[in-house]
């Protein structure tokens, strides 16, 4: 297997959080890179008859942008890393998200992990770990 | 390979763990890039972006686990990032399974796993907990 390994004293104490300015244009060009036309995402008139009353961003979206997140925190090549994050509640299209984590148990090499909106509310949590 | 075209929707009964729903074959090349650039921003050296790689993992899902019932919903995702140094345009391989199903509370949760291959190395292996809707 490839990946590159770190000791303890080595582990960011930090994952600097990255943020997302998000609109609809922005959630277009989303789609059609994932190729996801979920008309939650895409289209107001639906999303609006849908108990979110309105578009919401791809879940994915704020996960690719934590992985970004760590990525930049530990630099490239990016050390062999697990993720096991849920996805709490989405965050409506227009949302500024940013995605960050903090080393929660330094001798496991764990870091606790989120997705947030510039509000504070949570829409991924979970945890990132060599 | 792909399986042969299905009309039907893959639902909850139909899936059965271990089923392999076939591999699709790609590259990422310089215009992929630029697209997620556009949304993420730019992108250092020649290595894919790691985030890409997340995107390519569900894009594979969404090709070979189809047609799929309208509402599902992702719950949770594992992720395990191997080997994530992949130059641009490497040939890459994508391959999803069903990984196993399970009722909780009166709904279906389905997780299928997804793992990313270039040059006979994993590079990438992903878990998509889903709500199944029908």
């Amino acid at each position: 297997m490839g990946g590159v390994t770190m000791k303890t004293a080595q582990l960011p104490r930090t994952i600097p959080a990255l943020s997302l300015e998000t609109d609809a244009a922005l959630t277009w060009r989303y789609a059609e890179l994932t190729a996801d036309f979920n008309p939650i995402h895409i289209d107001p008139e639906f999303a609006a008859g849908t108990g979110f009353g309105g578009p919401i961003l791809h879940g994915t979206m704020g996960l690719n942008l934590l992985v970004e997140a760590v990525a930049a925190a530990f630099g490239r090549p990016m050390p062999a890393l697990r993720f096991d994050i849920r996805f709490i509640r989405p965050a409506p299209v227009g949302a500024i998200i940013r995605a960050g984590g903090e080393l929660s148990d330094p001798v496991n090499g764990v870091y606790s992990v989120f997705v947030e909106t510039a509000d504070g509310q949570r829409t991924v949590e979970g945890t990132c770990s060599l | 390979m792909r399986p042969a075209a299905r009309e039907k929707a893959w639902t909850y009964d139909a899936l059965r763990p271990g089923h392999e729903f076939g591999e699709t074959h790609f590259r990422i090349d310089a215009g992929r890039v630029a697209r997620w650039a556009e949304i993420y921003g730019g992108t250092e050296g020649d290595a894919v972006p790691p985030g890409l790689l997340v995107v390519e993992m569900m894009k594979a899902y969404l090709d070979l686990v189809h047609p799929r019932p309208p509402g599902n919903i992702h719950a949770g995702q594992r992720l395990r990032c191997l080997d994530m140094d992949v130059p641009a345009d490497a040939a890459l391989t994508a391959s999803v399974r069903c990984l196993d199903k399970t009722l909780r509370k009166g709904r279906g949760w389905v997780t299928f796993d997804v793992v990313l291959r270039s040059r006979e190395r994993d590079v990438l292996q992903g878990e998509i907990v889903t709500i199944w809707a029908a």
